[in-house]
């Protein structure tokens, strides 16, 4: 991890000296986190597309103010979460984002028995539901943090959120998250 | 508490098993709008060009047809042509022709793009889609098969690429030598040409610099708020039918 945070910083401060094929690696390195995380916030794969491409470009431009030392990832995330948000409100509509699992693994399952399979079916199942009634911040936070794996800090920075924020919505979130899928598992 | 770790566990789990929809190759595009290495686009010389007869990558344009959405310019002589890529080259057809990304299916290409991709019925459904976001261009790749020969590219039967006709970055820029052979058509009440003959060349933008490559007979024309291009070793009357198909 360690060697992996020090070469990421290398190719940042290569970037940052105008290393056009350093910068080009980040966005490779980082298009998925981007794109995704656009995504959830859009609702929409084209428009996620066109933010994750623009804050690519801006964050290009303003890597002469990125703090060296600091996190790459965050500091990308919250340019992301910025263009995604100016995306959906420019494009005046509410997102009708709702979260699916991959057809394969419906249909494979990876459980080695019929009945575990059949819960861990239903568990996802009733997950899911849950997730797709909540109300938009809470799966958000919850998306950004679980869903997406991103840390607290980076979170924070994609949902422009305090990070005792981000803390405080997850504990009220996973609350709510727990309560809508009670009839599974009360 | 446990409840809680149960959850934060069971979410971590669905991390990995949640449909999320192909995400985009970007490099290509960020790099070339962040280039500083790179001069006035292409597509802006060339309509300078076409009004100034200036010299473009050493063909002197002679004459310029506009198309929404496409460029196509008469010039004395072609610029010398890239060395051919072979089947085998890296990356595949997608790789050699600068498809972009792949996708599973139409639709989902088409959401990626932002528009509906129309589908030549007479040609059927295509065996691969591909969505490139520079010029925001479908492309429905068909491979060779009985009554469809192949083109130059082994692997390609016919190629149809569609973008939004936008006036400001025409996705589509050709120059047109003087073997090959410019027509006006109609199809389905929009403008476009039907270009035969000798190969022209088609450009496209890649790993920051401008590209081309020799294409053969093509169909391109204006369809809606869409500029369509037929790519194909078709005789002009079944690329026509292909084309009055679309829907």
């Amino acid at each position: 991890m360690e060697d992996r945070s020090a070469d990421e910083a290398e190719i940042v401060e290569r970037a940052r000296r105008g290393d056009a094929p350093a910068y080009a690696d980040l966005v490779q390195r980082y298009t998925e986190m981007a794109f995704r995380t656009a995504y959830l916030v859009t609702g929409s794969a084209a428009d996620a597309e066109d933010a994750a491409q623009d804050a690519f470009v801006k964050a290009y431009r303003a890597l002469p103010r990125f703090r060296p030392g600091g996190s790459f990832r965050a500091w990308l995330l919250r340019i992301v979460g910025n263009e995604a948000r100016n995306r959906r409100r420019s494009a005046g509509r509410r997102a009708a984002l709702e979260l699916r699992v991959a057809e394969r693994l419906r249909v494979v399952g990876v459980d080695p028995s019929p009945e575990a399979a059949a819960m861990a079916a239903e568990d996802r199942r009733a997950l899911l539901g849950a997730l797709n009634r909540m109300a938009e911040e809470d799966r958000q936070v919850i998306s950004c943090r679980y869903l997406l794996q991103l840390s607290v800090e980076e979170t924070a920075a994609a949902l422009d959120l305090p990070e005792g924020t981000v803390k405080s919505r997850l504990s009220r979130a996973l609350s709510r998250l727990r309560e809508l899928m009670e009839p599974v598992h009360g | 508490m446990a409840e809680e770790r149960r959850l934060e566990s069971l979410l971590t789990e669905l991390s990995s098993e949640l449909e999320w929809p192909p995400t985009p190759d970007l490099r290509e595009a960020v790099m070339r709008r962040t280039s500083r290495r790179r001069g006035p686009g292409l597509v802006i010389l060339l309509l300078a060009a076409a009004l100034a007869a200036t010299l473009v990558g050493g063909a002197v344009v002679t004459g310029y047809l506009g198309l929404r959405g496409a460029s196509v310019s008469r010039v004395h002589s072609l610029p010398s042509p890239p060395a051919t890529p072979t089947a085998s080259a890296p990356g595949g057809v997608a790789g050699r022709l600068d498809l972009g990304t792949r996708y599973d299916s139409v639709d989902q290409a088409g959401a990626a793009a932002g528009f509906r991709p129309l589908l030549p019925a007479s040609l059927g459904s295509p065996d691969e889609v591909y969505y490139r976001s520079q010029g925001r261009v479908v492309t429905l790749l068909y491979h060779p098969r009985a009554g469809l020969p192949a083109t130059e590219d082994p692997e390609v039967g016919a190629l149809v690429m569609e973008a939004p006709a936008q006036l400001a970055e025409p996705p589509f820029v050709k120059l047109v030598g003087p073997h090959s052979d410019v027509r006006p058509v109609t199809v389905k009440g929009g403008p476009g040409y039907w270009i035969s003959g000798a190969p022209h060349a088609y450009f496209f933008y890649k790993d920051g610099y401008d590209h081309f490559r020799l294409a053969g007979n093509v169909l391109i024309w204006n369809q809606g708020e869409l500029v369509v291009r037929i790519e194909s070793s078709l005789p002009e009357a079944a690329v026509t039918a292909a084309a009055r198909s679309v829907r």
